[in-house]
């Protein structure tokens, strides 16, 4: 009698439960945002989250470009280099205090500290200006075209709370009262905490904007195995789940009531060159020299990659080719060289003959084994087909945490690396990918081989202040058709992105991996 | 006795160390723990300064030094995914984890004691046979890949129970307890299974070993040929020899099990 009881009591609840969730959003995540602190960690997951609770002066919109948010307006200054922007008046913290330009200046002083990990944002500004209660000037070195851009997750924290809390500083290896306790403008506010297991959200009624949304609560659950994750949407515990495993997108579709949202990340995966390595290190064959050097083997290795088989074969044709180190729909993408170097085998070998080694050589590939998808295999096909030309790869994989600073150290003769354009232009893997390493500079901080070309050095200043968009493109034109001509990298495609929600959710997947629940309908 | 406890507790303190110091190689050399904590745009002089202030760059014994210091003084420092003191975030996980081997615990105990007898008993009977092969299944298959059955099983196909989480939790002063609400218990019961599927294979078969071994000695012999009934014996003697099977493997395997159903 008992137990019926239970059961019974089980019963009724999970009733009330079901309707009282009508507007309940359940989400999952593979991981949690280790802070709530907005200046205190530059990743994905982190600036993904907060853009729900803080706000920047300008946002980015479903299509990727960018929009007024606590600015209405901006323009560029007359008499020197920088912007003004226009913030919206009327607009309250969480908490209830007025926001104002004070917390702008505030928030700029904060996350452009060292003890920030964004002041990389802020390293173009000279200086920033309270004109009055709701107008600043960000001062520039040199005329940017692209600073609004590049700070549309520069999230603004209101002063006065700050300093109340003890928090006028990021904590990056410790914890504040701003790594769990959050006061932003935006759409969402944090109901309760438990990082690592549950954080609850409710909408901030407050909020200046109109709602496009319709829930009333949202439960985020990150779940770091992606069987469990899966298995906890399927079972109808969760509403939507980000990403899920390629090889899972068949389960998920073959069930009703269920759905997988596809779409294309920025991010491009590409093989690099030890360009400025002397010789290779793990070959068997060729000692005292790197054949690499030579752009005709560079090209080689470029045409023995088929990339159509790989799409087949390991993404289920999910994937595009990519021809340049940003894909098409990104600022700055270059129409004019939008072709990928073709799969050919017979050229390739033609050209390793050309440059010596008509036998082909052996040399190291290192690839990632749990950063991007799929990496391990891609790198196993590519070795194949390196092989099937002659270059015989000796391939070595390892967990991300021992691979950055395997690069960093040079252990390479080839290796794989994505790279997602921070500030969605081409700009950026110019200056992270192409350009001469120089660490004063802060240039080429990612270009591991060492890649370098005069012109492309000489251009990118001019591409980050020309003002006139033909012109500039014309620049970016050149330098994606000299890193083409010269093999600097082997772009294969761009990273899909996969999502899987219940049938009755709409939700807007954006390029950029951000998840936004102001655009979520729970129908 | 006195002096086996002292040696037995020297003897720990060089287990302790020598653990602490693998754990704090393994954080210290399989990656560089700045890349971690930091975002692909930090500059290498940012990330230099930060390893600077984090001491990453003094001496390795004087950073194992330090790090075994604070432990003894239980500061556990920060972790980097969660940015929480990590004393408080053990404190805070260890009512799942108890609560979950207990009841797992119970679990093994309740079947595998009377399995374990009855396959003593009757080593040859067809049911003796059925149960050794399908308990076999226990020790076999890893944890996990049980604990994701049963997932798939209860929770996708037949939506009975919960796949994730803890359910309801009831705050008992700083014990978060899930023993008092239904959900709280819908959602133990999978781990719990799973875990006991494990300990409740060893436990019969440890318990069926140990009876049969009694069952040989003289007093048994003497005790059945002088007519005492034979259930009667087994149960209160032999049982009486078995003490408990609860080693360290055991909570290893508890932890695996919280991260297959996101426990903690």
């Amino acid at each position: 009698m008992k137990i019926l009881k239970l059961v019974f009591i089980g019963g009724a609840m999970s009733l009330t439960a079901f309707s009282a969730s009508a507007e309940t959003f359940r989400w999952a995540s593979n991981t949690d945002p280790q802070t709530m602190d907005p200046h205190a960690v530059n990743s994905a997951p982190v600036l993904s989250f907060l853009n729900n609770i803080y706000e920047g002066l300008v946002r980015r919109n479903q299509g990727m470009s960018i929009e007024g948010s606590l600015a209405q307006s901006w323009e560029p200054l007359t008499n020197e280099n920088g912007w003004r922007f226009n913030l919206r008046e009327g607009v309250t913290f969480q908490d209830g205090s007025l926001f104002n330009s004070e917390d702008v200046m505030f928030s700029y002083e904060r996350a452009s500290s060292e003890a920030a990990d964004v002041r990389s944002w802020f390293a173009p500004v000279k200086e920033v200006r309270v004109l009055d209660d709701y107008t600043i000037d960000f001062v520039t070195n040199a005329p940017n075209p692209l600073f609004p851009d590049s700070i549309a997750n520069f999230m603004i924290l209101d002063k006065g709370w700050a300093e109340a809390n003890g928090a006028e500083l990021p904590a990056r290896d410790a914890e504040n009262f701003a790594t769990i306790n959050v006061n932003g403008t935006g759409p969402f506010t944090v109901a309760s905490r438990d990082p690592g297991i549950k954080t609850v959200l409710a909408p901030n009624a407050g909020w200046w904007g109109a709602a496009e949304h319709n829930i009333t609560e949202a439960i985020f659950t990150p779940i770091g195995n992606a069987a469990t994750g899966l298995a906890a949407l399927l079972s109808g515990e969760i509403d939507f789940i980000q990403p899920i495993p390629l090889q899972d997108v068949a389960q998920v579709e073959g069930r009703n009531g269920f759905k997988v949202l596809e779409g294309e990340e920025t991010r491009v995966i590409m093989f690099g060159f030890g360009h400025e390595h002397k010789e290779l290190l793990y070959s068997s064959d060729v000692t005292g020299a790197n054949p690499f050097q030579d752009v005709r083997v560079r090209q080689a290795a470029a045409h023995a990659i088929d990339i159509a088989s790989i799409d087949r074969v390991l993404f289920r044709g999910k994937i595009d080719g990519a021809s340049q180190l940003v894909p098409a729909g990104i600022s700055g993408y270059s129409e004019a060289n939008s072709t990928r170097s073709a799969y050919d085998p017979e050229r390739a070998k033609a050209l390793l003959t050309e440059a010596g080694y008509p036998n082909g050589f052996s040399f190291g590939l290192k690839c990632p084994n749990d950063r991007y998808i799929n990496d391990e295999a891609l790198c196993r096909a590519a070795a194949s087909m390196f092989a099937a030309v002659g270059l015989n790869a000796e391939l070595s994989t390892g967990p991300v945490r021992d691979y950055w600073p395997q690069l960093r150290e040079d252990a390479f003769d080839m290796y794989l690396l994505g790279w997602s354009p921070g500030t969605f232009d081409m700009e950026h893997p110019i200056r992270f990918l192409l350009s001469t390493p120089n660490s004063e500079k802060k240039l080429g901080s990612w270009n591991f081989g060492g890649y370098s070309n005069q012109r492309v050095d000489a251009l990118l200043p001019s591409i980050q202040q020309e003002i006139d968009p033909a012109k500039r493109q014309a620049m970016v034109d050149e330098v994606v058709a000299i890193t083409q001509a010269e093999a600097a990298y082997i772009p294969l495609y761009t990273q899909p992105l996969i999502w899987a929600a219940k049938d009755n959710i709409d939700l807007t997947q954006r390029a950029d991996n951000f998840f936004m629940l102001r655009w979520v309908t729970v129908n | 006795m006195v002096y086996f406890i002292l040696k037995r507790m020297i003897q720990s303190v060089f287990v302790m160390l020598a653990v602490a110091f693998l754990a704090f190689s393994l954080f210290r050399f399989v990656g560089d723990p700045i890349t971690q904590m930091t975002g692909v745009e930090t500059s290498v002089a940012d990330q230099e300064r930060l390893r600077e202030e984090l001491g990453l760059n003094d001496p390795f014994v004087s950073q194992f030094i330090r790090f075994t210091g604070d432990m003894l003084q239980g500061d556990f420092g920060y972790s980097y995914r969660t940015r929480q003191p990590v004393a408080d975030m053990i404190t805070e996980r260890v009512p799942a984890t108890l609560e979950l081997g207990v009841v797992a615990l119970i679990i093994s105990l309740l079947f595998g004691v009377p399995a374990g007898v009855y396959t003593a008993l009757k080593p040859r009977g067809i049911w003796t046979q059925t149960i050794l092969m399908t308990t076999l299944v226990g020790v076999s298959i890893p944890t996990f890949v049980i604990g994701i059955m049963l997932i798939f099983l209860f929770g996708v196909q037949l939506g009975w129970l919960p796949t994730f989480g803890r359910g309801g939790t009831v705050q008992i002063g700083n014990w978060e307890s899930s023993f008092f609400t239904i959900s709280g218990w819908r959602a133990l019961l999978l781990p719990a299974i799973t875990l006991g599927v494990y300990q409740l294979t060893l436990t019969m078969r440890l318990v069926r070993a140990e009876m049969m071994e009694v069952m040989r000695s003289d007093y048994i012999r003497f005790a059945m040929a002088r007519g005492v009934p034979m259930t009667e014996t087994s149960l209160q003697t032999c049982i009486g020899e078995h003490n408990g099977a609860c080693d360290y493997d055991y909570w290893a395997a508890v932890w695996r099990c919280h991260c297959v159903f996101h426990r903690h």
